[in-house]
């Protein structure tokens, strides 16, 4: 079935309480003609804000519950504070390897029986890691609702793994590293970027799959320690979402994670972040033999998610990147043809962050013109201010993606769950939104300046093997 | 923080859409029991048909202050000849690229300024044209699908950056041995009907789409009647009447010509291997037709493809991922297309296994043929499938996924209300007799992967054919084999 397109998505956008000030319309002082393009007006629809409720019970477990009746199905979801930016040099990939494993048994749950307990309620589930995170999820009919949060409790307070699982889940995971790494067009291209912009030893300098030599390196040992160390309730959140009366729900949540005991000491070893000090510019080469084109980008380091200059770049994200109207569309794809595609956009995590503008070359464009034209988009936020009609269909669109995204229980969850990830409340999920509204055109400008100032640029290639030969020395791309 | 086009950073336990299956009962001492099951209650959802034959369905929801249109005519890739692979994709992409009173950036910067959504595409049989957007934008919203849909002028322009646009993207799609592998099955399978097509086109027929071509199939195939809209969310029945007949009213009726004859399935097993030498991983694909959407198959292959292929319990994903760790994913499914569908496996391996994994799925499917599931292991697979249905119909969006189809295949919403008991009412016996309409003999298998690897370890299942990518052909039945040297013994 064919899907119906979306803008970019922005994540926690939140319904405001108070009105949204409308801004005067655009329209040319002329009598409109038909089919001229109408004046951009900010929407005037004032969605909900999300009414949910934050427990916590005496064992550190943060237990966020939002009631929707509006179908009888639940969302479960559980994000422990843990992911690759806890790997040390060598254990690459250890924190998703880990997540495989947490399907393999638990004191009550033999191995294989979570997703057979699961799948047999009719349930859509999963679990992914990413850099802060590891979060386990599932969404269900809603009198399932105890089961659920019966077989969660279970494999935070213990873990059965033996040696014959940690070995046939290694290959899976390297088969999922072949998949996405190996045998895939850019498959390296994440695994470079961020060796590229963040310093060695940095939480951020090493994608959340790893490498295959330190996934082959991972011992039985190590996999019950992290268990002990990281997946206590003092280090996760309970996100539900759905079809329960909230006390109900949170009776059901201590009788099955009240028992477990929180950490000794509170203290989660975390690899510090390392300081931003770039001032000069980097480049980097790299051929890949799948790359069917030269992929071309341009890296900013950021700072954390929730700081205070973030959605004056989401906005940034939507004016390159969201629609056809956008400005890396239609300058690099549409106009110039110089790409296949092109998008700007940014990667938010807990102790920082990554912008990137990226663009695949078309067939005969050199890399070196799609470079130039990337900058010069770059150059253009930094030199002019965007305009007025930009600026509030880029609202808009953030408003419009906020309506969509939560009207499913998943998406409220994921809403919730995420704002608590990056700035420890929840709440922000109800004043998301209002703060996009807030940014100016000034904002804009000065956000520009200052994340993609001269000097900090890292700048990529991804070249198909064949332009090796073609290349000249040092392997500048033409 | 907004993320914008870049990779995803979290990596995941499952493909999306896995399977499962179970041995033993499960211990039930520790499990707290379910509480009664909440009644279903599907949306309200109205039909009729205008004046001009235009057929229309509605589904209200008021949760939210969003509408949803989705227009589909029976002008999908079914429609393309073998010169012209390509057509319908194209002509869908370029509806939105300019109309008799606004250019293409007028119609973008209407779209984006409202936040909204409105594109179309084509899938096998049909061509949809789709809007989105918040409620208070319903009329704009109407008003710009049917400008799209009525009065596309296709500039040449337009036309030409499409063609170049595409190329390059085809370029890049074939880089990926898993759309390789699903494209080259589906071609094999339904011969040289168009079903088989790699829809977007090949760098052969795309140069070939001209303006004159998009012209005639929109004059050709684009007609209210044989054309279902259909509208969700926060809008009455009687507005969308009111609001549908302003926007389309004028959309006179024509005769539009037939459709193909169904397609023939193939009549031996043949094992083709793409060779891309140097590949780290096989992608497996193992296939063949079977019976179109209506017809009364469809649901216990249905529950037939989620016992063998569906989630993580599933038969092959036991065997072959959680047993062997040789997989990070491996599915089956029946995509049924109106006329004809296909059964496949889809799965990827290292070189080193992938002969294994390759007999492993025969051998499940085999088993199958020999002996119906237990009622455990089919029951459990079935309340899957009816526990995912009710999930399903909990949004606006997951009520008209199922909703389209129903309507443009089948029964329509009653299809949507007979589904819990037709999935139920499947038996053991069902089931083998499903496995045994899918014999080995009428199976297509494609590897894509380095061919001097994989080739003999699949040597003695069956006669080989070896193509490298490059002379691949998308568009011949033979995929281009007759072109490439004939495999060595």
């Amino acid at each position: 079935m064919p899907t119906l397109k979306r803008n970019a998505a922005a994540m926690a956008a939140a319904a405001t309480a108070t009105a949204i000030a409308a801004v005067a319309p655009l329209a040319p002082a002329s009598a409109q003609t038909p089919g001229a393009t109408p004046p951009v007006k900010l929407a005037s629809v004032k969605p909900e804000k999300l009414d949910f409720k934050v427990n916590t019970l005496k064992n550190g477990l943060k237990v966020i519950t939002l009631e929707d009746h509006t179908a009888p199905v639940v969302t479960v979801q559980v994000w422990y504070r843990v992911g690759s930016a806890e790997e040390p040099k060598g254990k690459g990939g250890f924190a998703h390897l880990f997540e495989h494993l947490m399907f393999k048994g638990s004191e009550n749950v033999g191995p294989e029986q979570h997703s057979r307990y699961v799948e047999q309620l009719g349930a859509s589930y999963n679990a992914d890691t990413s850099f802060d995170r590891t979060r386990y999820y599932e969404t269900v009919p809603s009198n399932a609702l105890e089961r659920i949060l019966f077989l969660e409790a279970d494999r935070m307070a213990s873990l059965r793994v033996d040696e014959a699982n940690l070995k046939s889940e290694r290959d899976v995971v390297k088969e999922e590293y072949r998949l996405r790494v190996a045998n895939s067009p850019y498959g390296s291209l994440l695994t470079n970027v961020l060796a590229q912009v963040f310093p060695e030893g940095d939480p951020y300098a090493h994608p959340t799959i790893g490498s295959i030599p330190d996934l082959d390196a991972a011992q039985l040992a190590e996999v019950q320690a992290f268990h002990k160390d990281y997946y206590r309730p003092d280090n996760a959140t309970l996100v539900l979402v759905g079809d329960f009366k909230t006390a109900d729900a949170l009776k059901m949540v201590e009788k099955y994670f009240g028992r477990i005991p929180k950490s000794p000491d509170g203290a989660f070893k975390r690899i510090a972040p390392t300081p931003d000090t770039q001032e000069k510019a980097t480049r980097a080469v790299h051929y890949d033999k799948l790359a069917p084109l030269p992929a071309v980008g341009l890296a900013y380091r950021l700072p954390a998610a929730k700081d205070p200059d973030i959605p004056a770049l989401d906005v940034i994200s939507q004016i390159l990147s969201a629609g056809q109207s956008s400005r890396l569309y239609r300058s690099l794809v549409r106009d110039k043809q110089l790409a296949v595609q092109a998008s700007g956009g940014g990667l938010g995590l807990r102790y920082g962050g990554l912008y990137f503008f990226f663009a695949i070359a078309s067939p005969g464009k050199p890399p070196k013109d799609v470079e130039a034209a990337l900058l010069s988009e770059v150059e253009r936020l930094k030199a002019e201010k965007v305009s007025e009609a930009e600026l509030v269909k880029a609202k808009n669109q953030v408003l419009n993606d906020r309506v969509f995204g939560l009207v499913s229980t998943e998406g409220k969850a994921n809403a919730l769950g995420e704002a608590d990830l990056l700035y420890d409340d929840p709440g922000e999920v109800n004043r998301a939104l209002e703060k996009i509204q807030r940014v100016t055109a000034d904002d804009i400008q000065r956000v520009a300046r200052k994340y993609f100032a001269n000097g900090r640029e890292n700048v990529f290639y991804v070249l198909p093997e064949s332009m090796k030969q073609q290349a000249g020395e040092g392997g500048a791309a033409q | 923080m907004t993320t914008g086009a870049a990779a995803t950073a979290a990596v995941a336990l499952l493909l999306p859409a896995a399977g499962a299956y179970a041995q033993e009962a499960p211990s039930a001492a520790a499990l707290p029991p379910l509480a009664a099951p909440k009644p279903l209650t599907l949306p309200k959802v109205t039909q009729e048909t205008l004046p001009n034959g235009l057929r229309l369905v509605v589904l209200e929801n008021r949760n939210q202050p969003a509408v949803w249109f989705r227009l589909a005519m029976p002008a999908g890739a079914i429609r393309d000849t073998p010169e012209k692979v390509g057509l319908a994709t194209m002509v869908a992409d370029m509806l939105d690229k300019g109309t008799t009173t606004r250019t293409e950036s007028q119609i973008a910067d209407t779209v984006d300024g409202l936040g909204a959504s409105l594109g179309a595409s084509a899938d096998d049989d049909y061509l949809f044209v789709s809007a989105s957007g918040l409620s208070p934008y319903a009329d704009t919203l109407l008003e710009l699908l049917a400008d799209i849909t009525l009065n596309p002028t296709f500039p040449e322009a337009e036309a030409e950056r499409y063609r170049a646009r595409t190329l390059g993207g085809i370029q890049a799609s074939l880089a990926d041995a898993g759309t390789v592998a699903s494209a080259a099955l589906a071609r094999a399978v339904y011969g040289a009907h168009p079903y088989g097509n790699f829809s977007t086109g090949t760098p052969k027929t795309v140069p070939n789409l001209q303006v004159a071509d998009l012209k005639g199939f929109h004059q050709r195939y684009f007609a209210p009647n044989g054309a279902t809209l259909f509208v969700a969310g926060d809008i009455t029945a009687a507005q969308a009447r009111q609001k549908v007949e302003k926007a389309f009213g004028s959309w006179g009726r024509k005769v539009v010509p037939p459709l193909p004859a169904a397609p023939k399935p193939p009549s031996q097993k043949r094992i083709v291997i793409v060779d891309r030498p140097g590949a780290a991983q096989t992608e497996i694909r193992i296939g063949q037709q079977t019976p179109g959407y209506a017809d009364p198959s469809r649901i216990p292959f249905q529950v037939s493809s989620v016992l063998l292929g569906g989630g993580f319990e599933s038969r092959l994903s036991k065997e072959i991922r959680v047993k062997r760790g040789l997989t990070y994913g491996v599915s089956a499914s029946n995509r049924r297309n109106r006329d004809a569908g296909l059964f496949s496996i889809g799965t990827f391996t290292k070189n080193e296994s992938t002969g294994e994994v390759v007999q492993l799925s025969l051998a499940e499917m085999k088993s199958l043929r020999d002996t119906a599931p237990t009622p455990t292991e089919l029951g459990e697979r079935k309340t899957l499938l009816t526990g995912l249905f009710a999930l399903g119909v909990a949004t606006p969006e997951g009520v008209l996924t199922r909703l389209i189809p129903a309507t443009l295949y089948g029964g329509g919403v009653q299809d949507l209300a007979a589904y819990t008991q037709r999935v139920t009412a499947v038996t053991p016996e069902d089931v083998r007799k499903v496995f045994q309409s899918l014999p080995e003999e009428a199976s297509t298998v494609v590897l894509v992967g380095d061919a001097k690897a994989i080739q003999p370890q699949v040597a003695g299942m069956g006669t080989v054919t070896v193509i490298p990518q490059e002379a691949l052909d998308l568009n011949a039945p033979d995929l281009g084999a007759g072109a490439a040297k004939p495999a060595t013994p």
